[in-house]
């Protein structure tokens, strides 16, 4: 690749520095609303995940719009589309994937609690890579 | 419906971040027009029933409601909601504004060169205790927040945010609580014609148009403790077409001179003060009125008058989003204060309003959703 010439004297291109970035937690004591604290937590993550699948829908809907202005095709083909049973397969696969991704949190305590070999205790653990 | 007027200085968003934005937009009004009213049913039905049960009577305040409701599920999981929906939204907007900083600073800059007005930042100015204590309204670094020269990011980011929390209640301009005090101020002094006006703690400017649009002769001054509200008040009002002068400065006391303005105004200020600073306020306003001279500081309603479950319905932004004087203000008598700031009682008292959206839809036949009136300290020196 080629060298980018610097003007003698000229400064580099500002970059965007620590200095630019904006605070995003506002000084002062938050509420606590349940009564774990942890609740607050997930349902701050639970009301980003709403947020973020509302800009998703967003940007689908942009995109079937988009599809309509260029003529691409026939938008409504979109609700009669049936999907063959390749595209049914993979479709499944993926969505299981995404469902036990989603459920693992929950899953791992039974695989945990069911295993042949009992996890040992951490204190336990650090015993025997202490030895 | 998202209306806010496009001005030039309105930050730019993309795709994602509009959608952000008009989420938290949807959500709030979700909050207001389905979830809270619920509220008001799960107190008449299980917390005021269980509050006479141990009590044998009902709550006898604001705050007997507050402390019942803080232990209800449904008001709890509300509060937090509304109050995720506050965080949400400021992030949404500074997504916004973090990227676009040096173009909105370039472009205030450009529009500096060709309009009229003014902006003044004094070197030495102390920021209160009351904006140092807790970021009010939850705006991430205050609405004081400034890197100094020629930032702006306070005030584009308020700019946004306030079409956000209002859920656009207060227009496209956001301007509805300026022309709500101009339409009391015509109703109630139609012969008087300001020429010079003190907007206090007048943020981005909001409130101050429509004073210059109502009062084209005038001379028309805001004031904020926030420099990069002001910057940006200046960028926008230039934006817009209007002129106006604004400077960083504390109502408290200011740097004009005795009788300067024969009209000094603020818009859901006082609420965001102190005690002390409500009095001090009250003297700098009697100070810088020309005899005859008018005061109107419009403000949230008080608690005298309220039932206690409207009444405390008031508070949540106290004790939720960083409004914290309001617990005490509402309780306060502002005539008083306006009579030990040197008002003469006979030509002081606590009037109020229903905001200007409010009597239109009212004149048009329709049922305002928001029909509280603002309480409105007015004095004539």
């Amino acid at each position: 690749m080629a060298k980018a010439k610097r003007t003698k004297g000229a400064r580099p291109a500002k970059s965007q520095s620590a200095a630019s970035a904006l605070p995003r937690a506002a000084k002062g004591r938050r509420p606590q609303y349940f009564l774990d604290p942890a609740v607050d937590k997930l349902h701050l993550m639970v009301m980003a995940l709403i947020g973020e699948l509302s800009v998703s829908r967003d940007r689908i809907d942009t995109l079937e719009r988009l599809i309509e202005r260029h003529k691409l095709f026939d938008v409504a083909e979109i609700e009669a589309y049936v999907p063959d049973a390749k595209a049914d397969g993979e479709r499944t696969a993926r969505r299981l994937a995404y469902i036990r991704r989603v459920m693992k949190g929950i899953t791992d305590e039974v695989a945990q609690v069911t295993r042949d070999d009992p996890a040992l205790e951490f204190e336990q653990v650090v015993a025997t890579v202490a030895k | 419906m998202d209306t806010q007027v496009r001005h030039p200085m309105l930050v730019p968003t993309r795709h994602d971040e509009l959608s952000r934005q008009q989420f938290v937009h949807n959500l709030r009004l979700c909050l207001a027009a389905d979830v809270l009213p619920g509220a008001r049913r799960v107190y008449e039905r299980r917390v005021r029933p269980a509050f006479r049960r141990d009590h044998q009577r009902d709550p006898k305040d604001r705050h007997e409601v507050r402390k019942a409701m803080d232990r209800d599920p449904y008001y709890r999981l509300y509060c937090a909601t509304q109050r995720a929906s506050q965080e949400m939204m400021w992030d949404s907007v500074i997504d916004s504004v973090e990227r676009e900083n040096p173009t909105l600073q370039q472009r205030a800059k450009d529009l500096k060169t060709s309009g009229k007005g003014s902006v003044r930042i004094p070197r030495d100015f102390k920021q209160p205790a009351y904006h140092r204590a807790a970021d009010i309204h939850l705006q991430p670094g205050g609405y004081h927040l400034d890197h100094g020269s020629n930032d702006l990011a306070s005030g584009a980011i308020y700019d946004r945010s306030v079409f956000l929390y209002a859920i656009g209640g207060l227009g496209d301009y956001n301007d509805d609580l300026g022309r709500t005090l101009v339409d009391y101020y015509r109703a109630k002094f139609p012969k008087k014609t300001p020429h010079r006006i003190l907007d206090m703690g007048c943020a981005v400017g909001h409130s101050t148009l429509p004073w210059v649009e109502a009062f084209p002769g005038a001379e028309v001054h805001g004031i904020d403790c926030g420099a990069g509200m002001v910057r940006y008040a200046l960028a926008r009002a230039q934006g817009l077409g209007r002129v106006a002068h604004f400077s960083q400065q504390n109502a408290e006391k200011t740097s004009f001179r005795d009788g300067h303005f024969d009209l000094v105004v603020s818009h859901i200020m006082l609420h965001e003060t102190s005690r002390t600073a409500f009095d001090r306020i009250m003297r700098e306003t009697f100070r810088l009125l020309a005899p005859g001279g008018v005061m109107l500081h419009m403000d949230l309603p008080r608690d005298h008058g309220m039932k206690p479950y409207d009444s405390f319905l008031m508070d949540w932004e106290a004790y939720h989003n960083n409004e914290t004087f309001m617990v005490v203000c509402r309780d306060l008598d502002w005539k008083a204060a306006a009579v030990r700031g040197g008002f003469d009682p006979a030509r002081t008292k606590v009037d109020g309003s229903l905001t200007h959206a409010a009597m239109e839809m009212i004149k048009a036949g329709q049922t305002p959703p928001y029909a509280i009136k603002f309480p409105i300290l007015v004095g004539r020196k």
